[in-house]
C-alpha cells in the first residue's frame, strides 16, 4: 500500500496525469492528485477499522503514577 | 480597518484560547477529560499546518501551481504506515516517559548527555527560520489588515511605531510563559495545551474554508468556472505541479514533509508525547490526512482568484488569503481569515516554544547544572521554581532567535522557502529515530557523528547562503566558494550541481548523516546501556522485558528524602501523591526511614523523567544514591562473573564424572590386581609345592642309593628312573615358566609358516600316545584331512595340542575315560575341539581356567595336579596365531576346550 502510494505519486509516474488538461471542468492534475489522496486516505481509514491493535502496555509495578489531578 | 480593533480582537482570541486551555485543566482535575478522545488528538496534531500552510501554501500555488501539495502528501504517506513507525514511537514514550524527541534520541542511545544537548541544539537552531515565519505572517497579515485602504495598490501600516514582528514575538514569548510554564507536571501530558490547540486547528480550518467557499461559490460560480476564467488569462502553468517535466523538488519535498511529519520538535511532543491512547492514532491515522486534504481543496481556487484580482500588480502572493476578501469587500471575512492565521501560527509558535523550552531545560541546562555542580541536590529547597524558570527564560530567548532570523533572511524569502530550511534540519533526526527504532546496533556515538555532520551540512549547504543573501555574509561565499575554493560553493558542494537548492542539501546532508551514524555505529563497540536501551526501544512490544532499566538502581536512600527530592522538583504534593499512589498499588505502606528498594527508586525516577527528561533523571536519582548504586558495567562485571562460576562449575562436573570414571576403572583394576595377586600366592604355593614334590623324591632316592648298601641293582636301576623322572618334570616346569615369560615379554623366537593341522594334530597325539595308553583311555579322533594349511608355528602347535589333551587326560574319568578330538573348519579358520568325559567346567572357571597358575581344585584325584601353565601358554600361542581359546561343556557334561587358528592366505 505504502508502495503502490509512493509509486503513484512520484515521478515517472506522475508525469502521466501531471497535463493542464481538463476533465468535468477540472484540471487533470488537480482531480487526479486529489483522488488519489482520498482513496489513500479512504483505503488507511479501512486498514484502521480491521487492524487489531497491539495490546497496551500493562499496567505494571514501575508505570507512571496517575494522571489524574497532576495536571 | 480601525487597528484598535484589530488588536482588540487578537487579544481576545488569545483571551479564550487562554480560558480553553484553563477549562481543559480544570476537567483534567476532575477526573473529566476533555482531550482523552481521538478527534481532540487529531486536531491537535493538525498543529503542523501552521501559516505556512495558511498564507504560505497559496503563494507557492500562486506562482508555481499544484508543486504545494507533497507537504500534505507526504504526511499521508507516512500515515499509511502509522501501525509500524508511529505507534512503535507512541509505545516507546508511554513506556520511558519521554518528553520530547531530544529526550527520546538520548534515551534511545543510553541516555546519552551529549546526544540530547545535540538534538536540543539542532532542533532550536532549526526551528528557528520557521519561528520566523510565523512571526513574519502575523506581522504582515496585522500590518496588512490595517492598512488596506486601496485595493489596487495595499499598503502596510505601522501602528506601533516600532516593527511589528518584534512586538508579536514579544506577545507570544509572553502569551507562551503563561501558557505552559505555568507549573511543573510530573505527567507529560498537559490537557489545557492540547485543548487549546485542538480549538485553533479548528479555528484555521474554517476560517479558510470560509474564504475558500467565498472565492469559489462567492466570486466565481464553482470550481469549473473558476478554472475556466483562468485558463482564459493564461494562469494554466498553475494547473500542473511542473510544466517541464522537473520533479526532483517534487520528490524532496515529499521526502522532507515525511520527515518533519515525525520529527518536527512540536509535531514529536504533540503526536507522540501528549498521546493519551494508542487507540486514538487509529483513528488520527485516516482522520489527520483528511483533514489536510480538505484544508487543501482551496488552495488553488484562491490562489487563482488573488491572481485574477490582483493581476499586473506587485502584490504578495503569501497575502492572498486576506487580500482576496478585501478586495472583494468582505472585511468580516478578511477578519476571519486574519483570526485563521493567528491561530494557524500561534498554534505552531506555542507547542514549538513549549516543546524547545523543555528540551533546552531538560537537555541542555540542568544536565549542565548538574554536571558543574550549580545544583546542590544535597540541600533543601523547591527546585522546581528552577526549573520553571529555565523554561521561562529559554521561550523569550527561542521567540527572539526566529526574530533575529526575520530581521537577518526571512524579508526576502517566502514562506514556503523559509519553512523547508526547517524541514531539512527536522529530517536530520531521522536516521537517529528510524534507525534507533529497527536496528539494535546503533550507537550513541554512531547517532552523535551522524547528527553532527548532518546539521553542519545543513549549517553550509541552506542556513549560511540564506544569511549570505540577505547581505550579511559576502555574497561571493555562494558565487565562489568559502575562501574562493569552487568544489565549497555551497549550493554546488564538491562540485554537485544540476539539483535545486533544497535537494542538494537534503542530498549531502542526508548522505553525511545516514553514512556517519552506519559506519561509526558499525565500527563502535556498544555500552551496556545502549545495549539495554537498544533492545528496550527496538522490541518494546516485547511483554517480558522490564519497562524500566533501572532495576539496577540499589541504594540505601530512605523513602522519605527520596519523595523529598521528588517534590523539589515536581512539588512536595504531587510527590506526596504519586508515592501513596503507587505504595495503594503495590499494597504496602509507606514508612520515612526505611530503606527504598529497586522498584521505587525507578518509580521515582519514573515521576523526575515526566518533569526533566529521563537522562537528567537519571543522573539526579544516580547522585542521590551515589557510590551505591549498581552501574551498570557492575551488573554486567556481576553477570560476566557469575557466567565464569557457571563455567566453571560445569567444567567441575566434567572432571567430577571423569574421577568418577577413573576412580570405577582403578576399582576394577585394584579387583583385577587382588585376583593376580591371590593367583600369585596360589602360584607360589602350588609351585613351591611342584618343586618341593619332585625335588623331596630325588633327594629321597639320591640318599637312599649314597647310604645304599642294601639296594639290589634292581632297586638302584629303579630309583635311578625315578630320580630322572622326577627330574625332567621339574626341567618341563621350568621350561614352561620361562616360556610364559618369554611369550609375554614379547621375546619369544616364533617360526611361523604355513602348517599342516592333521599332520600337526596326529604329531602331537603321538607324542602323548604313552601317556594315553598308559591310563587306558579310549581316543577317538575325527579329523578332517581335506583341510588347508593354517599360518602358524608347527612346534609351538604341537605344543597347544598336547597341552589340551594332557589336561583333558587328567580330568576326563578313571577308569574308562574317553577323549575325542576333532578338527573342521570354523568360523575364523581351523576349528579344533578336544573333549573329555569328566565333570566338565564350572560356569564360573571359564574365565579363569586360562589364566596363569590357575588350577582347577576338581582334578581327579589320582592324577598329578598339573603345573596351571599349560592353558595359559596355549591362550598366549594362539594369541599370537590371532586365533582363538575358549572352554566349554559338552553335552555329556565333560569339558570342551576349542581352539581356532586362521587359515594361512
Amino acid at each position: 500500500m505504502f508502495c503502490g502510494a509512493i509509486l503513484v505519486l512520484l515521478p515517472p509516474f506522475i508525469s502521466i496525469y501531471d497535463k493542464a488538461d481538463f476533465i468535468f471542468g477540472v484540471p487533470q492534475a488537480f482531480i487526479v492528485i486529489y483522488g488519489i489522496w482520498a482513496f489513500i486516505i479512504l483505503a488507511i481509514a479501512l486498514g484502521a477499522r480491521r487492524r487489531s491493535m497491539r495490546k497496551t502496555p500493562a499496567e505494571t509495578a514501575l508505570s507512571p503514577i496517575s494522571d489524574k489531578g497532576d495536571s | 480597518m480601525q487597528g484598535g480593533v484589530v488588536v482588540g480582537v487578537s487579544f481576545a482570541y488569545l483571551g479564550i484560547l487562554f480560558a480553553i486551555a484553563y477549562y481543559g485543566e480544570k476537567r483534567a482535575e476532575q477526573g473529566r477529560s476533555l482531550t482523552n478522545n481521538p478527534y481532540i488528538y487529531t486536531l491537535s496534531i493538525a498543529v503542523y499546518c501552521t501559516s505556512w500552510t495558511f498564507y504560505g501554501s497559496v503563494g507557492r500555488a500562486a506562482k508555481t501551481g499544484l508543486d504545494f501539495l507533497p507537504i500534505y502528501l507526504g504526511p499521508t504517506l507516512v500515515f499509511v504506515v502509522w501501525s509500524m513507525v508511529l505507534i512503535k514511537i507512541i509505545r516507546i514514550c508511554k513506556v520511558h516517559r519521554i518528553t520530547s524527541i531530544a529526550d527520546f534520541i538520548s534515551s534511545r542511545y543510553g541516555k546519552n548527555f551529549a546526544l540530547g544537548s545535540l538534538v536540543t541544539i539542532i532542533a532550536v537552531i532549526g526551528t528557528t527560520p520557521y519561528i520566523s515565519l510565523q512571526l513574519k505572517s502575523i506581522a504582515t497579515s496585522f500590518n496588512l489588515l490595517i492598512g488596506f485602504q486601496n485595493p489596487e495598490l495595499p499598503i502596510y501600516g505601522n501602528p506601533f511605531g516600532i516593527d511589528t514582528t518584534l512586538v508579536v514575538a514579544i506577545a507570544l514569548a509572553l502569551f507562551a510563559i503563561l501558557f505552559g510554564t505555568r507549573h511543573i507536571e510530573s505527567s507529560e501530558h498537559h490537557e489545557g495545551l492540547v485543548a487549546a490547540i485542538a480549538f485553533e486547528s479548528l479555528v484555521k480550518l474554517f476560517a479558510f474554508l470560509a474564504v475558500g467557499f467565498f472565492v469559489t461559490f462567492g466570486v466565481f460560480s464553482g470550481f469549473g468556472d473558476l478554472f475556466y476564467q483562468a485558463q482564459a488569462h493564461g494562469l494554466t502553468q498553475l494547473y500542473v505541479v511542473s510544466a517541464d517535466n522537473d520533479y526532483g523538488q517534487w520528490i524532496t519535498m515529499t521526502l522532507l514533509s515525511m520527515a518533519a511529519i515525525l520529527f518536527l520538535p512540536r509535531q514529536f511532543y504533540m503526536s507522540a508525547v501528549e498521546n493519551r491512547d494508542e487507540t486514538h492514532l487509529r483513528t488520527a491515522a485516516w482522520l489527520f490526512p483528511l483533514y489536510l486534504l480538505v484544508i487543501n481543496v482551496f488552495v488553488l481556487p484562491i490562489a487563482i482568484s488573488g491572481k485574477l484580482a490582483f493581476a499586473g500588480t506587485a502584490n504578495d502572493a503569501d497575502m492572498f488569503v486576506l487580500t482576496v476578501p478585501i478586495h472583494y469587500g468582505q472585511s468580516e471575512l478578511a477578519l476571519f481569515a486574519y483570526i485563521g492565521g493567528l491561530s494557524a501560527a500561534t498554534s505552531m509558535v506555542i507547542v514549538a516554544s513549549i516543546a524547545l523550552s523543555t528540551m533546552v531545560c531538560n537537555n541542555l541546562v540542568m544536565p549542565l547544572l548538574l554536571r558543574w555542580k550549580l545544583v546542590n541536590l544535597s540541600e533543601s529547597g523547591d527546585l522546581s521554581s528552577l526549573l520553571l524558570t529555565i523554561r521561562r527564560v529559554s521561550i523569550p530567548i527561542i521567540l527572539l532567535l526566529g526574530y533575529g532570523y526575520f530581521r537577518i533572511a526571512s524579508e526576502s524569502y517566502s514562506l514556503v522557502t523559509i519553512g523547508l530550511v526547517s524541514f531539512t534540519a527536522a529530517a536530520q533526526f531521522a536516521p537517529a529515530i528510524i534507525g534507533g527504532l529497527f536496528w539494535r546496533g546503533g550507537s550513541s556515538t554512531g547517532a552523535l557523528t551522524g547528527l553532527s555532520l548532518g546539521f553542519l551540512v545543513w549549517l553550509y549547504t541552506l542556513l549560511l547562503p540564506s544569511f549570505a543573501q540577505s547581505g550579511w555574509l559576502p555574497l561571493n561565499f555562494i558565487s565562489d566558494g568559502l575562501f574562493g575554493i569552487a568544489w565549497l560553493k555551497p549550493y554546488a558542494l564538491f562540485g554537485l550541481e544540476g539539483f535545486d537548492n533544497l535537494s542538494h542539501a537534503l542530498f549531502w546532508s542526508m548522505f553525511a548523516n545516514i553514512g556517519g551514524y552506519v559506519v561509526v555505529s558499525l565500527r563502535g563497540e556498544l555500552s551496556p546501556i545502549e545495549r539495554i536501551q537498544g533492545r528496550h526501544f527496538v522490541d518494546v512490544y516485547d511483554d517480558t522485558l522490564g519497562q524500566n532499566d533501572s532495576r539496577s538502581w540499589q541504594g540505601s536512600v530512605t523513602i522519605a528524602s527520596l519523595q523529598e527530592l521528588v517534590g523539589r522538583f515536581v512539588g512536595p504534593e504531587r510527590a506526596q501523591n504519586g508515592f501513596l499512589a503507587y505504595a495503594a498499588r503495590q499494597n504496602f505502606t509507606l514508612k520515612g526511614d526505611e530503606i527504598a528498594d529497586s522498584n521505587l527508586l525507578a518509580n521515582a525516577e519514573s515521576m523526575l523523567s515526566g518533569a526533566i527528561g529521563s537522562a537528567t533523571a537519571r543522573v539526579i536519582i544516580g547522585s542521590m544514591i551515589k557510590g551505591e548504586n549498581v552501574s551498570m558495567n557492575e551488573v554486567y562485571q556481576l553477570l560476566d562473573e557469575t557466567t565464569q562460576v557457571i563455567e566453571y562449575s560445569r567444567m567441575l562436573e566434567v572432571k567430577s564424572a571423569e574421577l568418577e570414571e577413573t576412580s570405577l576403572k582403578l576399582q576394577q583394576a585394584n579387583k583385577r590386581l587382588k585376583e593376580f595377586d591371590s593367583l600369585k600366592d596360589d602360584f607360589l604355593s602350588t609351585i613351591s609345592r611342584e618343586l618341593r614334590t619332585p625335588l623331596t623324591s630325588i633327594r629321597a632316592f639320591g640318599e637312599i642309593l649314597l647310604e645304599g648298601q642294601n639296594t639290589s641293582d634292581k632297586e638302584r636301576q629303579q630309583f635311578l628312573g625315578i630320580i630322572t623322572k622326577e627330574s625332567e618334570r621339574l626341567t618341563r616346569l621350568i621350561d614352561q615358566i620361562l616360556d610364559l615369560a618369554k611369550m609375554e615379554a614379547g621375546r619369544m623366537d616364533w617360526s611361523m609358516s604355513n602348517v599342516d593341522p592333521t599332520s600337526t594334530i596326529e604329531e602331537a597325539l603321538a607324542a602323548v600316545d604313552g601317556l594315553i595308553k598308559e591310563h587306558n583311555i579310549k581316543l577317538i579322533l575325527d579329523l578332517d584331512k581335506s583341510l588347508p594349511a593354517v599360518r602358524a608355528d608347527h612346534d609351538q602347535l604341537v605344543q597347544v595340542v598336547i597341552n589340551v589333551v594332557s589336561n583333558a587326560i587328567k580330568f576326563c574319568n578313571h577308569p574308562g575315560g574317553i577323549i575325542r578330538v576333532s578338527s573342521r573348519p570354523g568360523d575364523n579358520g581351523l576349528l579344533v575341539e578336544i573333549s573329555d568325559n569328566g565333570s566338565g567346567i564350572l560356569p564360573e572357571h571359564r574365565d579363569f581356567i586360562f589364566e596363569k597358575f590357575h588350577q582347577s581344585r576338581r582334578g581327579s584325584n589320582q592324577m598329578p595336579i598339573g603345573t596351571g601353565l599349560g592353558l595359559a601358554i596355549c591362550r598366549q600361542i594362539i594369541s599370537f596365531f590371532e586365533g582363538n581359546i575358549w572352554a566349554d561343556n559338552g553335552e555329556d557334561g565333560g569339558a570342551v576346550i576349542s581352539f581356532e587358528v586362521p587359515f594361512a592366505r
